[in-house]
């Protein structure tokens, strides 16, 4: 995959309103397309593409990033729109767990990793169901 | 199997027969065990307040599926009191969300060979082909980005799909379920390319 920098002030952690009490958490998944993720959060957050593409690198690659933050009520909105568009989400207060850099996922035991599809040698039917 | 293609009709692609039911079989199926798992009611109330109030009484119990469990997770990693009032609030109207994009899926795939996709729905679809995918990866034991990445080294090399005795899939179910999460995940792929084209375009 293509490295690009990554916004300083993504990973300083300080895009999120450092007052707001809670924040939500988009977790890394071997499910989820990269192309989906920059989706959700290119047409959900209205994060342009550059913003939204190196928040979906920082879950790729960081295991979580902070996509949010606010009160409690408008994360539990997101957190729900999240997992509607099955993104794994979760919510905390805000500084609950440190930096939270590389976290292994909610509980620590769940999937990582964005799938990168496994169609990218297939190529037009090489995804035929059999 | 072809990609998806922007047209004035939607996104349109063309599946085979057997793509089309087999990947509409397994849209069902997703929608039966959602439904199961979450005791959702066939018909909530079309009223928003009855839906409520219903919603209110309700148990919201934690999916014991493990797939169901990815496609509703816990809104909070530790704190079991924030994530069971998450529920209590949303979990109706995620299930009852997912099990219409699945439907949708359904409905798409029941006639002709061409596969359209109307733009209010592609987000619905494109998320309906997820809560597919995270179902078919449980039952593949696909936890991390490296077996995803050894199930494409297998492909590619033209090894056959073998059994997963531990999962008790033979290697006939195995080869069957990989070939859903693959065939899914090019469908979404071409879909989601260009409805982020189009996102794009319209922000411009």
């Amino acid at each position: 995959m293509p490295q690009i920098l990554l916004d300083p002030e993504v990973i300083s952690g300080t895009n999120a309103d450092i007052s707001a009490p809670w924040i939500t958490v988009v977790w890394n998944d071997p499910v989820n397309l990269m192309t989906y993720v920059s989706f959700v959060f290119e047409s959900y957050f209205g994060f342009d593409e550059t913003k939204a593409r190196t928040l979906m690198l920082q879950v790729h690659h960081e295991g979580r990033a902070v996509v949010s933050s606010g009160p409690r009520e408008r994360m539990e909105v997101d957190v729900a729109a999240m997992h509607g568009f099955g993104l794994w989400a979760t919510m905390e207060r805000d500084g609950s767990d440190g930096s939270g850099q590389g976290g292994s996922g909610p509980g620590g035991s769940g999937p990582s990793g964005f799938g990168t599809g496994g169609f990218d040698s297939g190529g037009p039917g090489g995804g035929s169901v059999r | 199997m072809t990609p998806f293609v922007p047209t004035r009709a939607g996104f349109q692609a063309t599946w085979n027969g057997m793509e089309r039911s087999e990947v509409a079989r397994v849209a069902r199926d997703c929608a039966a065990l959602i439904r199961m798992q979450t005791g959702l009611k066939e018909d909530l109330p079309d009223d928003p307040l009855e839906r409520l109030e219903q919603q209110a009484q309700a148990d919201h119990p934690i999916p014991q599926n493990q797939a169901v469990l990815r496609v509703l997770p816990n809104a909070s990693r530790d704190d079991p009191d924030v994530s069971a009032e998450f529920r209590h609030l949303t979990q109706d109207d995620l299930a009852a969300a997912k099990v219409a994009g699945l439907e949708h899926v359904v409905a798409v795939l029941s006639n002709k060979d061409t596969v359209t996709v109307e733009r209010n729905q592609a987000q619905a679809v494109a998320s309906a082909l997820t809560t597919i995918r995270l179902i078919v990866a449980d039952l593949l034991g696909i936890t991390s980005d490296d077996d995803v990445e050894r199930m494409n080294e297998e492909l590619a090399l033209g090894m056959d799909v073998g059994p997963d005795h531990e999962r008790a899939l033979d290697a006939e179910s195995r080869r069957y379920w990989v070939g859903i999460f693959l065939a899914t995940g090019y469908a979404q792929e071409s879909l989601v390319d260009g409805m982020l084209g189009e996102l794009r375009a319209a922000k411009r």
